[in-house]
Parts: structure tokens; C-alpha cells; sequence
């Protein structure tokens, strides 16, 4: 722990996407707190989500109550207007939206006096970008989008100016596990961004198809091509070429990795995705193809801003916070800040600054 | 209707084997012989689990090192019905021909379904009780109407096939099932989905739903689905749900 709060931590970030990894790692305590330091420090906020959050109960396990996201007077929400109206939260509606979701139509309000409600923001990651510009437009600070588990899309970096993705002791029994599940889960998050010119000008050019980019030439590939490729049609591109680059304008499985490893053996594949969220590997690392001649990277990184630690497995047991904080902070390298934001000595340094 | 003894206002209920006294069963198996020792951990664990006067009424071995135990105990709190809330998911729902004909009058064109069991589950069950001509329990499936064209990819299939599927059908709703799951595995199965047709630019034009027996409408939202069904779901429900929902959307932008 570095000392500094969530908020100094995000500092100068407008729009911060909170990510969990599983369920009851901690996402929402983590929300509450930045909400509660932004409105300590007389900081104007916005707050939305994608998918649906806020629900008293857990949706598992229904014996876990789930804490409600209390919003401070002058809070200004996203979300569908019938969950609005029925919180009987008091609020001034600002304006609708064209954004629609099957829960009714998404509207921006402002709460008038401290505020708990169900928020259930749009459900597209191209919604959400233009839900936060409203909510920013309309004189917010900094908006949060309180992303559902394990929901990557809030993350894109067209979306968040910084993401903080909540891990906990629920992916393990023990320190080394949650680290190993947490690191392995960052996959994602730690693509390398392609600084090569020539690819980077492609991609524009190719905006969201598909393209194989050899040192000779450029074969355009059809709709959803990474998603349906077949070993022998593989062959065959491949053989066009050398030094292959293959744009994806989609997603990125890991099924196309695989089928890739055997032509990698002579020629280095590298593979290039619009964004980290657009990339889906599991089973193995991204290392680990890259070790064996296949190389992901990505257009534009995501732009992680801290990791939120929850010491906590339901319903009784805990790790140790501090072991747990550090172990998880050398995994990842020492890259972003690290901290459980319910501990003890968190708190008490937040009380000393205030 | 017989009155409820156990759940006048205010009182809140609890599990009534006889005169409000919280009584329930519980049966599992142990991965040990049957002993006084398995039993001893049987009542260890209804204990754990919060019940109070446990007692073992049944145990015996099911196979070698194997024991089964029927355990009463009882429930002491009490859950107050004001507090549960309802499930957004609280429409009238229409029937068979309510549904072709609101889709006839309202859509105007067949609603495209891409449907699979997915990931590692093997169980088209669900899938194709909501989506096979002959259904079940009487109600035929979605194939049945003629509001939908439906492609039911059936079982083990990966998301990244079925995000294909839609694609190049230009599906309106993908509907998707998890029948048997072990350790949240269908949780992290299902986000993926979602992410998936994120990823290919869809999520505003595709309807996603889930089905399954430990899918509730509350999970699937949260997931980032826009409905779950459960137990006791018939095709129609999900049919009302699919043509209400593409009716009640926003007219797309004509392209260009």
C-alpha cells in the first residue's frame, strides 16, 4: 500500500470503470468508497453501469447482503427510468436518452437528496461512451461506471480514462492461488501495444475488418473470419506471404492462438486486436503463445488505475489483508497500485488526511 | 387458499413442517464409510449451516466408503415477505397465436433466434424445450411460431461459434442455455458470451437471454444479459419476452 487514497490514486481521470473478477470480490464496497472520497472532497459525480447492479441481495449466494450504492445529493445517475422511478429516490430528470434496454429507456437525473437505487445503465459498450458524455457534459466531475463481473467491455480504453478491476480472496483458498487467479485474469490487461507504423495505419484503414498483412501484399478477410477460421483455410493464407500480421477486427479467441501454433514453428505470426477487451484467452497466457512464435497485440492498451483487494471469502473465512495486498502487488509487478480499501490502516490513513 | 398460519403481516415466514416450527430436511452424502463419525460431521455441518436441533433420522453406506444422510433441523429466523422484491421480469405473457399475431402486427418480419447449450455443457434439454417444434409439456417450442426463424445450434457449443452463427444470420436474440454446471464455471461461460458480442459491435442490436436451473433473471442481468429464466419457464414466456422487447425498442437507424 502506497499510502494514497482511490481518489488520489485515479487522480485525473474523468471517466474510471470498475471491473470485478469474480463475484463478491469487493466491487462495489470499492465504488462506494471512491464515491465517498470524490464527495468528501467536494468533488460533482456521475454515476452509471453496464449490464445491472446495486441489487440488496446477492444473486448467488442470497444470503450475502450486497451493500447498496449510496449516492451523496447532486449525484447525477444513468440509468433506466423505471428503476428510477421506482427507488422513490428524489431526483430532477435532466433529459432522456436514445439509448433503449429492455428495463426502458435510459435517462439522466439528478439526485436531490442522498440517494439508494438500483442502476442499470446500457447495455452496449458504444451506449455507454455516449451516456458518460452526457453525464460529464452536464457538469460531473468524473463519472464511474460500475461494470458488471467479470465485464470487460467498460474497460476498453475508447471508455475509461482508468479501470480499476476488484480480486479477492474468493478466487483461492490460499495467498498464492488468489495471485496466480488474479495474475493469470490480468492476461487482458497487459497486451502489448503495436508501435509499428505501417500496421497501425492498416488498421484505420481496414476500420474494424479483418485484414492478413504480409511483407508483399494485403489480403482482405471475410465478416467474423477469427471467430470461424479453419486449420486448412490457414494453411492456405499463410502460404501467401511472409512475416504475417493478422489484423482481427473483432474478437480475438483463443481458439484462432491455437490454430495458429502450428505454422509458428518457422515464421513469427503476430496477431493485432483493436483493444484488450476485444481479446479472449484463457487457458494459456499470452506469454505462453508468445514463447511459441505467436504474438498478441493490441492497438490501444487499457489504462488500469488500481486493484481493489478483498481479504474476504464468504461467508467466513479471510486471508490476511496485508500479505495478500503485497503478494498480489509483486505479481503483477509492481505496475498498479495495490490496496484493500476496507483495512484498517487504509482508513486510518484517510482519516488522517482529512 | 387455505390461510397461512405462519406468515401474518409483520411476522415474516419460516419453514413449516407442523405449527411454525422451522423444521427441514436436509440429505446429502459423505465421502466417508457410514459411522457414528460421518454422522457426527452431518450434524456438523446442518450446525454450520445455521439449524438448530439437528438430528440425523437416516444414514446409510450407498456405496463402498460412501454414506447418505437425512437430517431434520430447524430454521429459527424468519424471512419478512415485504422484503423480497419482485423480479422486473413481471409481464403478462402472451400465448401462442397472442404471439404471432403482436409479432405480425408489430415487427412486421420473423425475429431471428440463434440458440446452443453452451460451452462444456452437453445437456440440450433447455435449448430445446424452449426452441424444438415439439417442446414440451404440451407447449411447443419457438420453431413452432411463425414470429421466429430459429437456429438451434444444439449442445457444446463455444461462444465464439455461436457469435459466428449470429452473425451471419443476423440474429435478433441469441438465447443460450446452461443446464449442468459445476463451481460458477456457467458464471464466467456466459459473461464470456457477452463480452463476445460486445467485441463484434452487436451488443446494441442483439437481444441476449439465458436460461437454466441456476439462472435467475437477477444473475443474467447482472451478467449483462437482458433476461434469465429458471424453473418453470415455457416457450412462451421467452416468445413474449423476445417480440415485446424487439417492439418495444427504439426504431433502428436505416444504414448509411
Amino acid at each position: 500500500m502506497n499510502g494514497r487514497s482511490l481518489m488520489q490514486t485515479l487522480a485525473g481521470a474523468r471517466r474510471v470503470a470498475f471491473v470485478g473478477l469474480a463475484k463478491n470480490t469487493g466491487k462495489t464496497v470499492a465504488v462506494t468508497r471512491l464515491i465517498e472520497e470524490l464527495d468528501t472532497n467536494g468533488r460533482s459525480l456521475g454515476i452509471t453501469s453496464i449490464g445491472r447492479d446495486g441489487e440488496e441481495f446477492d444473486a448467488i449466494r442470497p444470503q450475502i447482503r450486497k451493500p447498496r450504492i449510496v449516492c451523496p445529493p447532486g449525484t447525477l445517475v444513468a440509468t433506466a427510468f423505471p428503476l428510477l422511478r421506482r427507488s422513490g429516490a428524489a431526483h430532477e430528470l435532466l433529459g432522456e436518452t436514445d439509448v433503449w434496454t429492455p428495463l426502458g429507456r435510459i435517462v439522466v437525473a439528478r439526485f436531490l437528496r442522498v440517494a439508494r437505487c438500483e442502476i442499470a445503465g446500457p447495455s452496449s459498450a458504444a451506449e455507454l461512451r455516449v451516456v458518460i458524455a452526457e453525464m460529464l457534459a452536464l457538469g460531473a466531475d468524473s463519472v464511474i461506471v460500475d461494470g458488471s463481473i467479470d465485464r470487460r467491455a467498460a474497460a476498453a480504453p475508447s471508455i475509461a480514462d482508468a479501470v480499476v478491476v476488484a480480486t479477492g480472496a474468493v478466487l483461492g483458498a490460499e495467498v498464492k492461488d488468489v495471485v496466480m487467479k488474479t495474475v493469470r485474469a490480468f492476461g487482458w490487461a497487459s497486451v502489448a501495444r503495436v508501435k509499428d507504423l505501417r500496421i497501425r495505419s492498416l488498421a484505420t484503414a481496414a476500420a474494424n475488418r479483418s485484414v492478413m498483412m504480409f511483407a508483399e501484399r494485403v489480403i482482405p478477410l471475410p465478416n467474423a473470419f477469427a471467430l470461424t477460421v479453419k486449420p486448412r483455410d490457414l494453411r492456405l493464407l499463410l502460404g501467401a506471404g511472409t512475416d504475417p500480421v493478422l489484423l482481427v477486427g473483432g474478437v480475438l479467441p483463443e481458439s484462432l492462438l491455437e490454430a495458429l501454433l502450428p505454422y509458428a514453428k518457422s515464421d513469427r505470426i503476430r496477431v493485432v486486436a483493436g483493444d484488450p477487451t476485444k481479446v479472449f484467452v484463457s487457458s494459456k497466457s499470452i506469454d505462453w503463445y508468445r514463447s511459441r512464435g505467436v504474438a498478441v497485440e493490441v492497438l490501444e492498451r487499457a489504462r488500469l488505475g488500481a486493484v481493489t483487494v478483498n481479504p474476504v471469502r464468504p461467508p467466513w473465512e479471510h486471508l490476511d489483508s496485508r500479505r495478500l495486498c503485497e503478494a498480489i502487488d509483486a505479481g503483477l509487478k509492481h505496475r498498479v497500485p495495490v490496496m484493500d480499501v476496507m483495512a484498517p490502516s487504509y482508513l486510518a490513513g484517510m482519516a488522517e488526511a482529512a | 387458499m387455505h390461510p397461512s398460519p405462519g406468515a401474518e403481516a409483520g411476522r415474516g415466514v419460516r419453514p413449516y413442517a407442523d405449527r411454525d416450527d422451522g423444521i427441514v430436511q436436509l440429505s446429502f452424502t459423505l465421502p466417508v464409510p457410514d459411522s457414528r463419525a460421518a454422522r457426527t460431521a452431518g450434524l456438523e455441518i446442518a450446525a454450520n449451516m445455521g439449524l438448530g436441533q439437528a438430528e440425523v433420522v437416516h444414514s446409510q453406506p450407498i456405496t463402498s466408503g460412501y454414506t447418505y444422510l437425512v437430517i431434520y433441523g430447524s430454521f429459527d429466523r424468519r424471512i419478512d415477505m415485504e422484503s423480497i422484491h419482485r423480479n422486473d421480469f413481471d409481464i403478462e405473457y402472451m400465448d401462442h397465436d397472442e404471439v404471432d399475431s403482436f409479432a405480425a402486427s408489430r415487427i412486421g418480419r420473423p425475429v431471428v433466434v440463434v440458440g446452443a447449450s453452451t460451452g462444456s455443457d452437453t445437456h440440450s434439454v433447455g435449448i430445446d424445450a424452449m426452441l424444438n417444434l415439439k417442446g414440451f409439456d404440451g407447449h411447443h417450442g419457438l420453431e413452432a411460431y411463425d414470429a421466429f426463424s430459429v437456429h438451434n445450434l444444439g449442445s457444446q457449443v463455444p461462444n465464439a461459434k455461436v457469435v459466428a452463427h449470429a452473425i451471419e444470420v443476423r440474429a435478433d436474440a441469441i438465447v443460450v442455455s446452461q443446464t449442468v454446471t459445476q463451481q460458477n464455471l456457467h458464471v464466467h461461460n456466459l459473461t464470456e458470451l457477452v463480452e463476445m458480442v460486445e467485441g463484434e459491435g452487436l451488443r446494441g442490436r442483439t437481444l441476449l437471454a439465458c436460461g437454466g436451473p441456476r439462472i435467475s433473471d437477477e444473475l443474467a442481468k447482472e451478467l449483462g444479459f437482458d433476461a434469465g429464466f429458471s424453473k418453470g419457464t415455457f416457450p412462451n414466456h421467452l416468445a413474449t419476452f423476445l417480440v415485446t422487447s424487439i417492439a418495444g425498442r427504439a426504431p433502428e437507424p436505416s444504414p448509411g
